[in-house]
């Protein structure tokens, strides 16, 4: 989940201008999805040339109805899925948390997070510290050598998650990350996000809605596959 | 706020490690046990005699093929094995290739995890 940009820049202007640029820019993307088989194969437009820019530091929510291309739009932007035009830039290293939990059924959280260390190239001991303090933010140490398929649905969500934030990734790309919390372990989700955005971190939630829109920087609503700023 | 050390890449240590995993998560499934020790052993019990007696009826050596047989049963295996796994845990290896680990790499560890299911169904 790596990707440079460089610059030419020097001195405090160029702190400005790395802190002004776009850590991700998306734009133009379309996404058509065909069903069926020919003669009577019909063609879906979910995107309609989204556009999605975010900058160093920000928070920014992604709101739309079920249905109207908030996921697809997300996998776009990571790269599970290949848009039908536009294009995605992105900058640092990033890190994406599903929707749906996706886990090795029978693997325990510890080895989750062991492999997913190796994948982000993460030292063992940098990967045993973000470990231990994912368990303490988010409350579920206690579950370390428990099987995902012998979880309950909260706790998966927050593996789930943690898998994103382990390797303390400048860029959080998370689809409905709280869906399945309960309200205290949504409160420390919140905090994860703040402590993150004030060490320059950008964080972009999906979501069908926005309960607290005062913890955003901004939000733009995806509308007939269209993002439009709120 | 967590400072995260990067290392440099170390192929075989992170193949080792997948294969370990695979291996696990293969054999905490009870199924995938029953399988890989019944299958191999009813392969050649039921169909190594029809098959020696076929061979000999074409010159051949009817030993050879209860052997050839029970290497089938353990590639038979291997195989099928390798494609529940692989296909339960398509969606979470490409969540692990985008996080970074090159698909190389996932490909070797499953084609070695498979290698090795195929040990216990040669040795039963």
């Amino acid at each position: 989940m790596d990707a440079t940009t460089t610059s030419a820049t020097t001195g405090g202007n160029a702190m400005l201008e790395a802190d002004q640029a776009p850590v991700l820019l998306a734009s133009g993307i379309e996404k058509s999805y065909r069903q069926g088989v020919w003669p009577v194969r019909r063609s879906t437009a979910v995107l309609r040339g989204a556009e999605l820019t975010l900058r160093r530091g920000e928070v920014v929510g992604l709101v739309g109805e079920n249905g109207s291309g908030k996921s697809t739009l997300m996998k776009i932007l990571v790269g599970a899925l290949a848009a039908d035009a536009g294009s995605v830039t992105r900058s640092g290293r990033w890190g994406y948390c599903p929707q749906e939990p996706v886990l090795y059924e029978r693997l325990t959280c510890d080895e989750h997070f062991e492999l997913f260390g190796r994948a982000y190239r993460m030292t063992p001991e940098a990967e045993h510290r973000s470990r231990r303090e994912l368990y303490a933010a988010l409350g579920f140490e206690r579950y370390a050598a428990t099987r995902a398929d012998r979880l309950s649905g909260g706790t998966l969500a927050k593996l789930n998650l943690g898998l994103a934030l382990v390797a303390d990734p400048q860029v959080l790309l998370l689809d409905e990350p709280y869906a399945g919390f309960d309200w205290d372990t949504y409160l420390r989700f919140w905090e994860l996000v703040a402590q993150r955005r004030s060490s320059g971190r950008t964080v972009l939630i999906i979501s069908h809605f926005v309960a607290d829109e005062d913890r955003f920087d901004r939000i733009v609503d995806l509308r007939e596959g269209r993002t439009v700023p709120r | 706020m967590t400072v995260v050390h990067h290392r440099s890449a170390t192929g075989p240590a992170d193949t080792a490690l997948l294969v370990r995993r695979f291996l696990a998560d293969h054999r905490r499934n009870p199924v995938n046990l029953l399988v890989v020790v019944l299958v191999p052993v009813v392969f050649v019990v039921v169909a190594a005699g029809p098959m020696a007696d076929a061979a000999k009826l074409l010159g051949g050596m009817g030993v050879s093929v209860q052997t050839a047989t029970a290497g089938w049963a353990a590639a038979f295996l291997a195989g099928v094995a390798m494609y529940f796994q692989t296909r339960s845990a398509r969606a979470t290896d490409r969540r692990v290739v985008l996080a970074g680990l090159p698909a190389r790499r996932l490909v070797t560890a499953r084609l070695v995890t498979g290698l090795l299911l195929a040990g216990p169904s040669w040795i039963s």
